[in-house]
Order: C-alpha cells, then sequence, then structure tokens
C-alpha cells in the first residue's frame, strides 16, 4: 500500500516535471475564464435586447409589464422556434444569464462546460502521456523493476484521478472568483436588483454534477492508460481520439461518449453560455452500468497490456 | 544472491540462454562477460523480469521494501528525462523523494554537484551513466545488477565506481556485466561467462 501511494507519487511527480499536468491545468484555467466571460456576454447581450424590446412594446404600444407578467410559450426549437411573449422570453433569458453568474452556479456551468468540452480529451491524452512518456525516453523499465507492473499500472490509474481532482479543484477555484468579480463587473452595466427572479430556480444537483465530472475523468484517463499501454506511442492514438471526440458526432447509443451525454443531461442545467451535445436516446441506469463497465475494462485492459509485455516482473 | 534454476530463454526463434543453472553468489562482485550478442542484456532483463523465460529465478533477499528494494537495475542506454536536472533525475530513477544534499554527498567522487546541477541533456554518455551508478548505489537494494555501467566513464571515474562497488558487495549481491577490460574486471571476485547460450562460472583470484 505505502509502495503503491509512493509510486502515485511518483506518477504525479512525472506528469508535473514533464509539464503534462501544469499545461492541462493552464487549458483548463483558460476555458473556464473563457467560459466566464462567454456568461458576462451573455447577460450584456440579453440586457440589451431586453431594453430593444421593451423599446419596440412601447413604439407598439403594447403593454410590457403586462406581458412580463404572463407565461411564454416556445414551439420548435433553434431558428424555427416560434415565441408568443417575446418580453416574457427575453426577461428570462437575462435572469438565466444574471443567474449563471453567481458564484453558486460555478459546479453547473462551468463543470458542465469543461466536463463534455475539454475533459474527456484532456484526460484520455494524460493517461495516454502517463502510460507512453516514460516508455518512449526508456525509464518504464526501471520502475518496473522498482514496483512490477501490477502496482505501476494501478499508481497511474490514481494519480489519473488525483490530477482530476487537482484540474478540477483549481477550475473551480478560480471559477468562483472570477464569477465574483466578473457580478460585479455586470452590474454597472445592469443592477441584478432590476431582474428578480419570477420562478424559482431549478435544484442544483450538485452531486450528481460531480459524479459525472468524475465518471469521465475516470472512463477516459484509464482509456488513455490502456490505450498507450496497448499502443506503445502517444502521438498516432493522440490524433486519432482527439479526432474522434471533435469531428465525429454521436450516433449511435452505444458510443461511449453518448452514455456520459445521457448522464449529463440528467445531472446539468441547461446553460445560457453552453449547449451540451445531444445524445441518442437510452436508459439513464443503462447508460450508468455501460459507464462502470467501460471504465473496469479500460482498467483491466491497462493491467492486461502492461503485464503481457513484463510478463515476470513482480 | 540470485539464483538461476534450469533458465531457458528464447528470442524471436532463438535460444539465448539454454537450460542455465548458476548463481550469483552475495558479498562480492560478480563479473559477467560474453561477446557481444551474447544475450547478457536479455538475461539481465529476465532477472528484471521484463523478458518471458522458462525455470526460476530467485533473488534474495526477497523482502520488498521502498528503502530496500530486491533489485536494482542500472540498464546499458542510461536514459534520463533530458529537461530536468541530474538531481531530479536520480529522484525519479529511485522514485523517492531525496533531498539535495543527500544525493550531492553520497558519492561526490562519482557524481559531483556542478555534474548534478546540470540538465540530463547536456550530459555525455559517461556522465549519464554516472547518474545512474550513483542511484544503484543510493537505491540500498540487496541485488545491484549494472549492465555495460562502466563503457563511456573514464578511468579515473571507471577506478571510484569500482571501489563503490566493491563496498556496497559487502551489503548485496552486485552482477556487473563488462568485456572484462575495465576496473570492475580487476575487482570482481566471481566470473560468468555467457557462451552460446551456456553458462559457466568460477572464482577470480
Amino acid at each position: 500500500m505505502i509502495a503503491t501511494a509512493a509510486q502515485v507519487r511518483n506518477e504525479l511527480v512525472v506528469l508535473v516535471r514533464t509539464w503534462a499536468l501544469p499545461v492541462a491545468v493552464i487549458v483548463a484555467l483558460a476555458l473556464t475564464l473563457g467560459n466566464v466571460l462567454n456568461g458576462v456576454n451573455a447577460v450584456t447581450t440579453s440586457v440589451a435586447q431586453l431594453t430593444q424590446t421593451r423599446v419596440i412594446y412601447a413604439e407598439n404600444g403594447m403593454d410590457f409589464e403586462a406581458a412580463l407578467r404572463a407565461p411564454v410559450t416556445v414551439t420548435g426549437s433553434g431558428s424555427m422556434s416560434e415565441i408568443d411573449n417575446f418580453a416574457r422570453y427575453d426577461y428570462d433569458t437575462v435572469v438565466a444569464a444574471v443567474a449563471a453568474l453567481r458564484p453558486e452556479a460555478t459546479v453547473n456551468e462551468t463543470l458542465g462546460y469543461l466536463s463534455f468540452v475539454l475533459f474527456p480529451a484532456l484526460f484520455f491524452l494524460l493517461g495516454l502521456w502517463l502510460s507512453t512518456v516514460q516508455r518512449a525516453r526508456g525509464f518504464e523499465k526501471t520502475a518496473l523493476v522498482r514496483v512490477g507492473p501490477r502496482r505501476m499500472v494501478l499508481a497511474r490509474q490514481s494519480a489519473v484521478v488525483v490530477a482530476g481532482l487537482a484540474v478540477t479543484g483549481v477550475s473551480v477555484t478560480i471559477d468562483v472568483v472570477a464569477r465574483g468579480v466578473a457580478r460585479v463587473a455586470v452590474e454597472r452595466v445592469a443592477s441584478f436588483e432590476k431582474y428578480p427572479q419570477l420562478h424559482p430556480l431549478p435544484e442544483s444537483a450538485v452531486g450528481q454534477q460531480l459524479v459525472v465530472c468524475a465518471l469521465v475523468v475516470v472512463c477516459f484517463g484509464w482509456a488513455g492508460i490502456a490505450t498507450g499501454a496497448l499502443a506503445g506511442s502517444f502521438a498516432i492514438p493522440a490524433i486519432v481520439f482527439v479526432a474522434y471526440n471533435y469531428v465525429v458526432p454521436v450516433l449511435v447509443a452505444w458510443d461511449p461518449r453518448n452514455w456520459l451525454l445521457v448522464l449529463g443531461h440528467r445531472a446539468f442545467e441547461p446553460s445560457p453560455g453552453f449547449t451540451m451535445a445531444t445524445s441518442v436516446p437510452m436508459d439513464g441506469l443503462l447508460a450508468l452500468v455501460a459507464v462502470v463497465i467501460g471504465a473496469i475494462v479500460a482498467g483491466v485492459a491497462a493491467q492486461v497490456a502492461t503485464r503481457a509485455r513484463n510478463p515476470l516482473a513482480v | 544472491m540470485i539464483r538461476l534454476d534450469r533458465v531457458t530463454v528464447d528470442l524471436r526463434g532463438r535460444r539465448i540462454i539454454d537450460n542455465a543453472t548458476t548463481t550469483v553468489p552475495g558479498g562480492g562482485v560478480t563479473l559477467f562477460t560474453g561477446e557481444n550478442g551474447a544475450g547478457k542484456t536479455t538475461l539481465i532483463r529476465a532477472i528484471a523480469g521484463l523478458q518471458r523465460y522458462s525455470g526460476s529465478i530467485r533473488i534474495y533477499p526477497r523482502e520488498r521494501t521502498s528503502a530496500r528494494p530486491p533489485l536494482y537495475v542500472c540498464f546499458d542506454d542510461a536514459p534520463v528525462f533530458g529537461h530536468i536536472s541530474g538531481y531530479n533525475n536520480v529522484r525519479m530513477l529511485l522514485g523517492r523523494s531525496l533531498r539535495t544534499n543527500e544525493i550531492r554527498d553520497c558519492a561526490p567522487a562519482i557524481a559531483d554537484h556542478g555534474l548534478l546541477r546540470l540538465p540530463a541533456r547536456s550530459l555525455s554518455l559517461g556522465q549519464r551513466k554516472r547518474l545512474h551508478i550513483l542511484a544503484a548505489l543510493m537505491s540500498g537494494a540487496g541485488c545491484i545488477i549494472l549492465d555495460e555501467a562502466l563503457s563511456g566513464v573514464d578511468a579515473p571515474g571507471a577506478r571510484e565506481v569500482a571501489a563503490a562497488l566493491v563496498a556496497t558487495a559487502t551489503t548485496a549481491t552486485v552482477l556487473v556485466t563488462s568485456h572484462g577490460t575495465d576496473a570492475a574486471a580487476e575487482l570482481a571476485t566471481h566470473h560468468l561467462h555467457l557462451a552460446d547460450g551456456l553458462i559457466t562460472s568460477g572464482v577470480l583470484a
């Protein structure tokens, strides 16, 4: 146990000394801050739209305040949607954008965004890097002699999880601060008291959201380690995965990304600044079971592949 | 002590080690010789568990702790992370957090502060080998194997390394592969020779 913990530390040291973890944190922070800026833009844009709508209502002799008290119905979606009450629709858009800028909205807004835009590729690449960088430099055999393949792979899997905690923790902390600053800055443009919530905000399932985020980290991180152990090189698997993740759409229910999207749509509230990719319909429990089995298969595959290369290392 | 019992290694259809039974004794430096391509590195990889073999290889003492692992192997390619210092390379080789002065003061005649503080990419092969030998000496392992560890190390350095190995051999099993022409050969107490897949052993004067 102590030897495995020491090896986890060593694997984290590898991630730090080869700049992989610092780069991962910087990329996550850049996207986090970009997401907050996006939230600021959403507030200013929606306030401008609401102001314009109010002017149009006044010019046409329509009662804006009465329209605000009436419900809004949206039929259709995208550019084909029909809105029966623009005043209320634009008001709700402002309120949602303002609510999304609250520091309390960090987990829903930022982890939802990071978990489905950045983390699959980031943690797959981190796992792949961890699995191949020492081998490429001839260092892996010294670790194998020292701790054996089982402990080495276990340590790498644990190190990816710890790296996930670090990246998530830093991102969430910076996000809370950035949202606080952004709120102060935006209040100069639009006083938040002018836009009270007309209906209660949906309960945010923070626990479920954190579990989904953890599953994304574990699934893709461990898949990266397994791929590195099987392929033995970084560049080609990295290019193939990034192309698959960002170019190939989710088309079938049994695409592993779909399992996490199904869980993501259940756990995360829709955000004004980010739209999660559409999932192929699938039972939530089945998706959860598939994710857990997928993570276990990736974990076992890494163990088997590493042991096959080094059959008698103990 | 390392005990090999009926060990056979086949590599890409060729028999490299053929039914070898021998013992690398503790308490001395064992010289392991053989022509280029004879299979010395392959046997070392088998002892390290990195190469499939049949038969039995036992390493004593068998207890595994982080402070005293059963085995440390200095591989002949002397791999390093080029962008980090010699100090950090030693830490990574050993998988332990060590204080700078611990590393610096261990064997300054083999690797001094001037060498250890440099980024490893600026080190020559001989200097990288010195880093690996330093890590081997600091490993506290019960068995230390050095594969061509002295090739590339200059003559005064090789004498220092050989003297350090003799001192280490009082508490550990030391196996050094060589072509029998360097300082380690002069100080070795036992000899193994590999030819045509067969190992012969002897005691050196």
